[in-house]
């Protein structure tokens, strides 16, 4: 085990090269020339190339990637072309934001859409399964920035529960975070779901009711802990679903989170604000899944790894 | 048995959220503004500003030498008087009566101090261009400074009353560097309270204010970039006032007597600029034709709901020199008229003109969400040149890439604004001075150049005004911008907010303004 974790650790550092380099050539390959950018309309040419210069924009893109990956290794991101404060220093302000958005989401998910799925399962009515399926469709269609917008405009203008955006205490938490989860909670309650009725129909679950057991530990000690393997991978998988998201969650909720500091980084292609949100983000979703695999082998015994 | 636990269920959620959430949950204190901007400040040092947005929080907590009313006209500020010694020279007198906001006196120390930090050639501020003709500035006594020109400068007050221009702190700039821009120290009307960046900048009243204190206690700037949530937070009752509604929400505000919109012209033409490099727009019959094929009323009326006039010139007005003059209107049949004197017909019948066996096909290039409706604007444009013949088709480009397109002149027309300065030179100079990089349509007349250049250092101002006026009717007859109309400010503020007043160049009057809820 220790062995399997440490191996997936290590891999760790050739997975965040790789994407740095994939971003670093994406972002230069894309027109737009983040001198002009940052400096605005009415600037001088001799402004503009010291600008350049400045940003070692006039360098070869290698020698540009390698001095990036060179300051990485000692630890240093850089500073913000845009509002020259360290990298570190912004990430230090907008990750909290978007970490607390992303486990308040995936709470809200993980307690509805696994209870949903569940339910579904257990109770198997027709009108509630075929309720319950529509209303997941609808969850899984609605785009995050229209759900925003329709749950501002219910609680905030109509009902004055919350308020509209904005970050503060847990006031300001739950407008974003329910808009968030609302794909993560139909993706969830029907993996759920499948995940249950398949195991409700091993023939353990039985043997198990024939013994005489009562319904509901046979429906949660039983079944739920079978069918969790599927939940939990998918739960990791949604990890990568919610911090996307966040994105636009956190524009549409003036949300001060790493998502809206990424959007603007790739405007004003910010190139150590681009690199180092995608490096973090990157980061949290390989070691997320690290955890959900290490998971795993604890809620179902059969599973080791090599 | 299943249902009442649903019941329940759905009872206690109610109860949880309702609680949870409480009324009002955000109502302002009294005596507190909270405007809502539409993007995040970047910039609390004036001399280094990044957007139109910093001028807005700098405007109160910075003042210039010079003050230019929403009029255009141009009053003492933090200089009472001043006199043109010659040529090369004009002498200010301050006011003496003046201290930054750390208790630092306001003198001509300050004053050399400021300017020279914007002009060191070593590190140039980002505002340096406006101030390019100052070559020193000289401390005459405690309160009188003389500012030094390179050359005749005659628009030097119009750059003095620049916002960018602010005065800091010398103090504050001598302890902070450039970290300035998160301890701003100015004489403005608000201090420095807090700024949490991507969050709100927080402000509070200066007592001392030479005009002044203002009536306001605090002013809280937010920034909602959503469109929709933006107004949201207005109706909700979590702002006082926001700045751009979207078009499509002005007729519910002004509607209802719980808001008021107010608009003021701004400082922005936004046009169709042809490339006069590329064929068929190096033909200045063909320009000047589509002229009479844009229906300017139809763009302003319909698409941009009345919010905009239309531009009369190429200047907006508020400009000094600026002419209103546009000799061309709506008149389809006059422009397939025109375009058939320059050689176009349509000989094979296909509704699209041709000549010498080539259509006349164009790309028309447009950003999108950078100006109000641009990109409705573009196909309501495509749509109009084509009932005269004209094929277009609409291309839409995020800003980055949008500017390496213009810069490359790759394009055949596009649409842009230009946000002028307040004296005709600089907007003039930029955009039709033969070679500027933003003469991004290649235009090049040598009557234009020669007009320009007399008038840059042209001290009798009547002269002056005849140079840039003349420039201004060749480059309409040229036809090298289609305006369509001058951008607006738009705040949309809520009823109980009063006094609150707009000028048109990015800045907010909020000496008198009061909230009474």
């Amino acid at each position: 085990m220790i062995r399997f974790v440490l191996s997936r650790l290590i891999q760790l550092p050739a997975v965040i090269c790789v994407i740095t380099f994939i971003v670093f050539l994406l972002i230069h390959a894309t027109p737009g020339d983040p001198a002009r950018l940052l400096a605005g309309q009415e600037v001088t040419q001799e402004l503009l190339a010291s600008l350049r210069t400045e940003l070692g924009l006039d360098k070869p893109l290698l020698l540009q990637y390698t001095t990036f990956l060179g300051k990485l290794l000692h630890g240093d991101l850089g500073k913000s072309w845009r509002t020259k404060r360290p990298v570190i220093t912004e990430i230090a302000s907008a990750l909290p934001a978007t970490v607390q958005l992303a486990i308040s989401a995936m709470c809200i998910s993980l307690v509805l859409g696994v209870s949903t799925g569940v339910i579904c399962a257990v109770k198997q009515h027709l009108w509630l399964d075929n309720f319950v399926r529509i209303m997941l469709l609808i969850g899984v269609s609605m785009p995050v920035f229209w759900v925003g917008l329709l749950l501002i405009y219910l609680f905030s203008v109509c009902l004055k529960w919350f308020p509209s955006s904005g970050y503060g205490g847990i006031k300001h938490l739950i407008l974003p975070s329910l808009a968030l989860s609302t794909y993560s909670t139909a993706l969830i309650a029907r993996t759920t779901r499948s995940a249950m009725l398949d195991a409700l129909s091993e023939d353990y679950i039985n043997t198990a009711r024939a013994k005489g057991l009562h319904e509901v530990i046979v429906d949660y000690k039983h079944a739920l802990r079978n069918a969790l393997i599927p939940i939990v991978t998918v739960t990791g998988i949604n990890t990568g679903i919610l911090l996307g998201g966040a994105i636009l969650c956190e524009t549409v909720f003036a949300w001060p989170g790493m998502g809206r500091l990424l959007v603007q980084g790739i405007f004003m292609r910010d190139v150590p604000i681009i690199q180092a949100c995608v490096l973090i983000s990157s980061s949290i979703f390989v070691l997320v899944n690290l955890s959900v695999d290490v998971l795993i082998t604890y809620i179902d015994p059969r599973i080791r790894y090599a | 048995m299943q249902r009442r636990f649903l019941l329940w269920c759905l009872l206690i959620l109610y109860g949880v959220f309702g609680s949870l959430g409480g009324l009002a949950a955000t109502a302002g204190e009294e005596g507190t503004l909270r405007i809502a901007l539409s993007a995040p400040v970047t910039s609390l040092d004036p001399h280094n500003y990044r957007s139109g947005i910093d001028w807005i929080v700098d405007s109160q907590l910075y003042d210039t030498l010079v003050y230019r009313d929403p009029n255009g006209a141009l009053k003492p500020a933090l200089a009472k008087s001043w006199e043109t010694i010659d040529d090369l020279t004009w002498r200010f007198h301050l006011r003496e009566d003046v201290v930054f906001h750390d208790s630092t006196p306001f003198n001509a120390d300050a004053v050399k101090i400021n300017l020279e930090r914007l002009i060191n050639p070593e590190k140039p501020a980002r505002a340096s261009f406006y101030l390019t003709a100052v070559s020193s500035v000289e401390v005459v006594d405690e309160y009188t400074v003389d500012i030094r020109t390179k050359a005749p400068t005659p628009p030097l007050l119009n750059f003095l009353a620049q916002g960018s221009i602010g005065m800091i702190s010398p103090t504050a700039l001598a302890q902070y560097g450039d970290e300035i821009t998160y301890h701003p120290v100015g004489t403005g009307p608000f201090k420095f309270v807090e700024w949490v960046p991507g969050q709100r900048v927080v402000l509070e009243r200066n007592e001392s204010y030479f005009r002044g204190a203002p009536k306001l206690a605090r002013v809280v700037f937010l920034p909602i970039p959503e469109d929709a949530s933006r107004v949201m937070a207005l109706m909700a009752g979590d702002v006082d006032v926001i700045q751009f509604p979207p078009i499509e929400y002005i007729p519910i505000l002004k509607n209802s007597p719980e808001y008021s919109v107010l608009n003021v012209p701004g400082h922005r033409v936004v046009g169709i600029w042809f490339n006069v490099e590329k064929y068929p727009f190096t033909d200045r019959q063909v320009r000047r034709a589509l002229e009479y094929a844009i229906d300017r009323d139809a763009i302003v009326t319909q698409i941009l709901g009345g919010v905009a006039t239309k531009a009369m010139g190429v200047l907006p007005p508020g400009v000094w020199g600026r002419l209103e003059y546009w000799p061309y209107y709506y008149d389809p049949d006059k422009a397939k008229e025109l375009l058939a004197n320059a050689g176009w017909q349509d000989t094979d019948g296909d509704g699209v003109l041709d000549k010498e066996g080539e259509p006349f096909k164009v790309t028309l290039s447009t950003c999108m969400g950078k100006y109000y409706k641009d990109v409705e604007i573009a196909t309501a444009v495509q749509a109009q040149l084509r009932k005269v013949g004209v094929d277009v088709k609409v291309q839409v480009w995020e800003w980055g890439a949008y500017l390496d397109h213009l810069q490359a002149h790759e394009q055949d027309f596009h649409i842009q604004g230009w946000g002028a300065s307040a004296d005709a030179d600089e907007p003039l100079r930029s955009n039709f001075y033969s070679g500027k990089p933003w003469n991004v349509m290649g235009y090049s007349n040598s009557q234009v150049d020669e007009l320009l250049d007399k008038g840059l250092h042209e001290m009798d101002l009547s002269k002056r005004r005849q140079y840039y006026e003349e420039a201004q009717r060749l480059i309409i007859d040229d036809a090298v911008w289609i305006t369509l109309y001058n951008e607006p400010k738009i705040y949309a503020v809520r009823g109980y907010v009063k006094n609150f007043h707009i000028h048109p160049e990015d800045q907010l009057i909020l000496l008198g303004t009061e909230v009474k809820r």
